[in-house]
């Protein structure tokens, strides 16, 4: 896992530095070259870039991921502790929503094969997918703040400001959900065991429940990882539509911006979840189904 | 005592030692018949998939020849006619600089089409071998690829595809592809890595396995088609996918190149006024969506011919 | 995300900019008809609604007049040293008071004096005394003469790396200083008093008034910096002001609460209590905010939005002439364009007013040559002085009966590439890829091809590497934009002097240097404006250096209430002059 980060850290850094520009090209000002030279003395940009990287190394050690060059004064660290728990907030209740009714629907339209309600799940799948966030959300914004005024365009704070934005962002999950359960399902409900379960003669909702559910949930769980760690790294379009003071506006644009220890910050805050997220995904799934094991037996 | 007898009836020259043949061990469990060639017969009796094909073809050929239906040259502007609505003159209706949309929906086509298909193939191979490489291995194997899957998905995609548009000084439609697929199959890899660590404790492959059949054989034969119905699904939803990351990569200088389009190039655009003039939005959204419809109907009659379990 | 914004309209965007006086009058009479059917239309459909309102807005009885604003990005930096950005500057300007405020009467621009009650100048224009006003800051100290000079060494010292500081070039020893080849104590400015600023520069610079009510010109307290120590302008604890408002609170990327500060010097002409400026990244939210009622004014980029507000009827319209000009460079060392008639060919090519039609739906003005139609100098507009030189340039070309394409076809023929503009190969780089960008990018296309019959390819790409291909001189035609940072036309010819070339164009005209310089230190108004004229003759209408395409201009809406708002570009009284009435 230590070794993991260390290559994140080690590749985005020198990624990153190798794209032209920096954090003074966000100013879209050609400014004269002895400010830039100032500026870059200031934060440590004129030294070679391998002192550099060491320096960085040293304070991420220490637990300081620094400075934002393009916000002076706010340090990275404090700038993920504040706004991710806003963005998990947003993306928590959005995924839980999506998940409820993306498995619910994936469930509808796996014993209905074929007919109707089936259909219609598909379609909200294929729409979830095709239209993009941007337009439903604008839409949603409209007819809710502008034509019927029940709700706020955008804000943060209130439990009102999270309505729409919980909506829309919960539309992709549910999209997903829906058509990954559908059809691992499907496969669960010809195995033989499931045909035993029905000989016992346990009742459809039981079979569902106790022995086609259950093992149908594995994509989901792989999916469901990377959805998690999406949740504290926000999401850049809703967030920044509805003025929601999350992280994602961080993701992109300090890599807009160029703003260096941002980036490197992010990516930190990013690698880490995904890594945790990663193991505690292969933990479950050997709870979800002790058919799986980790090891190699031989 | 007796069966020793009868043994000793029979001339020992009149066995032949055929020996084992190994690969071969397993096909004696039922009589055989091509997997592709059942495959192919039972996607023919789906009706639904063979529809959705219809679509498809109906789409190429209208990407193929659509820009030169309408009789507008797709790039061609118009003063007199800007932002108009579908109409006789313009059936799918005019963007901000006169263009006929008509025109310009198919000639995106060619691009997306492509584009779509290419990064979703491209993609679940390489994420299906490289998942199933590593849930078969397992154990340290598994650790290594897993972790390298980590890095890749970790380091900033944008910073990664800026670099790449620095490094290789160029924009061809490989180029594209390149940057599209580059993580891209990760998340293919990991699911299919998942499906197989539930499938290769099973008692077929465990079977197959003390038969000697050896481990490419296993993968391929057995633990990917049986994660047939996953990768799929990742299929067609990686279509639209790749659709919408074009118009994304051009925001970077990587999409499709002026005067050139595609549909996530022309969505994208008509964003900005799409309460305006919604049908700009409107019909490359709407041949996205045809298009995913299309490969997903056609998926599931591909799921339920190819993966084994679903045979009759 | 807000490349565009952050480059067109960088140092001319004032959301909520207005004016003292004139104009109040005329703003309500034609729209009172306007609003009160409008207020007949909502009473009905809102009557389920005024709960939400209620509690959305705070209560304007007990309150006071509160505002409400929108801004499409958060401020970089509350740092006075150390911003750059344009958002940071709008609320340091209602946050902060200067020397002077650059006002407006009757369609001129006038210098009020603000901290600096009088102002005097020596004889050659080198040395400039402020006599300052008795006026406290928001926690009650004292505004005195050496915060002034604080602030001012602070920014031109090399050790804080203020991207700011070019502002203070002209002020004596500036450049050695920020170069760290003397100490910051040899800046020339002084406090021989509390309330006397003496500030000496390094030759006459007639337009130094212009330039002062810029942002790092405000003063600074030491002892605040001492205790905020880097979070200085982070968050809007370690932020303090003597403005006629102080910051309440700032949540990043989310909203910023203004609220009028009790102890400005002018305090009595503050009439609103409240301002919330809520940062709206995305466009349109600000235009279904505006359309809602949670935001009192809002500008439009597009025509079908223009329409939308003026059906609206609740609201008008104030439009002027930004100071950022967008235009097409050339690489002059580049093969093909280092020759004069392939510049013009590539310039008389593209029909203005109908480019300003397809590509900015009418929102933009033409360009009439290199500096804005909206650029005076001091209180003379330099436009109505120097005429169109686009036009010029495009007559000088019919009196020679030629066409476009018989320009190109003669500067081929001088550079030996003999006559089928289809073998050229012309690149242009343009530095942004949405909507806006592309459809800019499609029609010159389009037009070089038609009028030339030059396949120009468009390269888009990303912000950084496109400004890196351009200062590396790595382009042939790129796309770019400015905005001025005061008014006067010296501070956009400048840029083309040989030494500075800060648009990377490879031109050097000695001829132009010597005018432009020589205008830089003339204190006799009409030589100056022959001087600026003479080298914009030679930059656009001789040497066809760049392309100007087009003027930015500000398009706002105020909800009819609102009064006292800016209609010129330079306008920096900002909220100050506000005032809602009867909502």
């Amino acid at each position: 896992m230590v070794i993991t980060l260390l290559a994140v850290t080690t590749l985005t850094f020198f990624l990153m530095r190798a794209i032209p520009g920096d954090p003074l090209s966000s100013l879209a000002r050609v400014l004269p070259e002895q400010i830039r030279a100032n500026y870059y003395a200031k934060y440590g940009l004129d030294q070679p870039l391998f002192t550099q990287y060491l320096m960085y190394m040293k304070s991420l050690l220490r637990g300081d991921l620094g400075e934002s060059l393009v916000n002076p004064g706010r340090s990275v660290t404090a700038t993920i502790l504040e706004t991710s728990p806003i963005s998990a907030q947003v993306g928590g209740i959005a995924l839980l929503v999506g998940l409820v009714i993306g498995i619910a629907l994936g469930v509808i339209a796996a014993l209905y094969k074929n007919r109707w309600p089936d259909v219609l799940v598909m379609f909200v799948a294929i729409i979830g997918v095709t239209v993009p966030v941007f337009v439903l959300a604008s839409l949603m914004q409209y007819y809710f703040s502008v034509r019927l005024r029940w709700l706020p365009t955008s804000g943060w704070g209130e439990a009102k400001h999270m309505i729409i934005p919980v909506i829309v962002l919960s539309f992709g999950t549910i999209a997903t959900y829906a058509r990954y359960i559908k059809s691992s399902m499907l496969e669960v409900l010809s195995q033989d065991y499931i045909l035993t379960a029905e000989a016992k003669g346990l009742s459809t909702g039981q079979v569902i429940r106790r022995h086609v559910l259950r093992n149908s949930l594995l994509p989901a769980i792989t999916i469901l990882a990377g959805r998690i760690v999406g949740i504290f790294t926000g999401a850049f379009v809703i967030e920044r539509m509805f003025s929601i003071p999350g992280i994602g506006f961080y993701y992109v644009s300090s890599i807009n911006n160029k703003d260096y220890s941002m980036i490197m910050g992010t990516t930190v805050f990013y690698a880490a979840l995904f890594v945790i997220m990663q193991l505690i995904v292969d933990i479950v799934y050997t709870v979800v189904d002790p058919r799986i094991r980790l090891q190699n037996k031989d | 005592m007796e069966e020793q007898e009868r043994t000793e009836t029979i001339p020992q020259e009149k066995f032949i030692i055929e020996g084992c043949r190994e690969g071969e061990a397993e096909q004696m469990a039922r009589p055989h018949i091509g997997y592709v060639r059942d495959a192919w017969r039972r996607f023919r009796k789906n009706k639904v998939a063979l529809i959705a094909f219809i679509i498809l073809c109906i789409l190429v050929f209208l990407t193929i020849f659509g820009p030169s239906i309408s009789g507008y040259a797709f790039e061609e502007m118009d003063k007199t006619a800007r932002n108009q609505g579908p109409s006789a003159a313009h059936w799918f209706g005019t963007d901000k600089l006169g263009r006929d949309l008509f025109a310009r929906v198919w000639q995106g086509g060619r691009v997306s089409m492509l584009i779509g298909l290419t990064g979703a193939l491209v993609s679940s191979v390489i994420g299906c071998i490289y998942g199933g490489i590593a849930a078969y291995f397992g154990g340290i194997v598994d650790d290594v690829m897993m972790r390298i899957v980590e890095i890749l998905i970790s380091v900033p995609y944008l910073i990664v595809v800026i670099l790449l548009s620095v490094v290789l000084q160029s924009k061809s439609i490989g180029t594209l592809i390149l940057a599209l697929t580059l993580t891209g199959w990760c998340g293919v890899a990991r699911l299919v890595r998942a499906q197989m660590l539930q499938i290769k404790s099973q008692e077929f492959v465990m079977a197959a396995n003390c038969l000697g059949v050896s481990s490419r054989r296993i993968i391929l034969r057995h633990l990917l088609p049986n994660t047939i119905s996953v990768v799929i699904v990742t299929i067609t939803f990686d279509i639209p996918g790749y659709i919408f990351s074009e118009a994304f990569l051009s925001y970077i200088g990587l999409g499709v190149q002026a005067p050139d389009t595609s549909w996530g190039a022309l969505a994208s655009l008509a964003q900005a006024n799409f309460t305006f003039y919604p049908y700009q939005l409107f019909f490359p959204s709407l041949m996205i969506a045809l298009t995913m419809l299309a490969f997903t109907l056609m998926g599931d009659g591909l799921r339920d011919a190819l993966d084994p379990r679903l045979r009759t | 995300m807000k490349r565009k914004a952050a480059l067109l309209l960088a140092g001319c965007v004032f959301l909520a900019a207005c004016s003292g006086g004139g104009g109040t009058a005329s703003s309500t009479a034609s729209s009172q008809a306007a609003e009160e059917v409008s207020q007949a239309q909502e009473e009905t459909s809102q009557a389920e609604t005024a709960e939400t309102e209620a509690e959305e807005t705070p209560a304007d009885t007990a309150e006071g007049q509160y505002y409400s604003s929108f801004m499409d990005a958060d401020p970089a930096t509350l740092d006075i040293s150390l911003r750059a950005d344009s958002y940071s500057s709008e609320i340091m300007l209602n946050t902060m008071e200067g020397l002077v405020r650059t006002g407006e009467e009757n369609g001129s621009y006038v210098i009020l004096p603000a901290l600096a009650e009088t102002w005097e100048v020596n004889e050659d224009g080198t040395v400039w005394t402020f006599h300052l006003r008795d006026s406290v800051w928001e926690d009650g100290e004292k505004v005195t003469a050496d915060q002034f000079v604080y602030s001012l060494r602070r920014s031109a010292d090399p050790a804080t790396g203020s991207p700011s500081a070019f502002f203070l070039q002209p002020i004596l020893n500036f450049g050695e200083i920020n170069a760290g080849e003397k100490p910051v104590e040899e800046l020339g400015v002084e406090a021989p008093d509390d309330n006397t600023l003496v500030i000496t520069l390094s030759q006459p610079t007639p337009s130094f008034m212009m330039m002062i009510d810029a942002t790092v010109y405000y003063p600074q307290r030491e002892d605040k910096i001492a205790e905020f120590g880097d979070k200085s302008g982070s968050e809007a604890e370690y932020y303090i002001s003597n403005g006629p408002y102080r910051l309440e609170s700032w949540v990043h990327n989310n909203s910023i609460v203004l609220v009028k500060n009790e102890n400005y010097w002018d305090a009595d002409n503050v009439s609103i209590e409240t301002v919330t400026i809520k940062i709206m990244g995305d466009i349109t939210t600000a235009y279904n905010a505006f359309q809602s009622g949670e935001i009192d004014s809002v500008y439009a980029e597009a025509l079908e939005w223009r329409e939308t507000f003026e059906a609206q009827g609740d609201c008008f319209p104030v439009d002027y002439p930004s100071a950022s000009m967008g235009f097409a460079t050339f690489n002059n060392k580049d093969e093909l364009f280092s020759n004069v008639n392939m510049r013009k060919a590539f310039t008389l090519a593209i029909d203005l007013d109908e480019m300003n039609e397809m590509c900015f739906s009418g929102m933009r003005s033409p360009a009439q040559g290199w500096v804005c139609d909206s650029m005076s100098v001091e209180e003379t507009n330099y436009r109505d002085r120097a005429g169109n030189m686009m036009q010029a340039m495009r007559d000088d070309m019919e009196a020679e009966g030629m066409t476009p394409q018989d320009v190109l076809l003669k500067g081929m023929e001088e550079l030996g590439l003999g006559d089928d503009p289809s073998t050229l190969q012309v690149t242009m780089g343009i530095g942004g890829t949405d909507e806006w960008y592309r459809t800019l990018g499609e029609y010159l296309q389009q037009v070089w091809k038609t009028e030339l019959g030059v396949d120009v390819t468009i390269d888009y790409n990303e912000w950084g590497i496109f400004v890196d291909n351009i200062m590396t001189g790595n382009y042939q035609i790129g796309f770019l934009s400015w905005g001025a940072y005061y008014n006067d036309p010296y501070d956009v010819l400048s840029l083309y002097l040989t030494d500075l070339d800060m648009v990377m164009t490879g031109f050097s005209n000695a001829e132009f240097d010597a005018l432009v310089t020589a205008a830089a230190s003339e204190m006799d108004l009409e030589k100056r404006i022959q001087n600026y004229i003479d080298a914009e003759e030679i930059l656009i209408r001789q040497e066809c250096v760049v392309c100007p395409v087009a003027c930015a201009e500000a398009h706002y809406y105020y909800k009819n209430y609102v009064k006292g708002y800016a209609t010129m570009n330079f306008n920096k009284i900002g909220l100050k002059g506000m005032s809602t009435g009867e909502r």
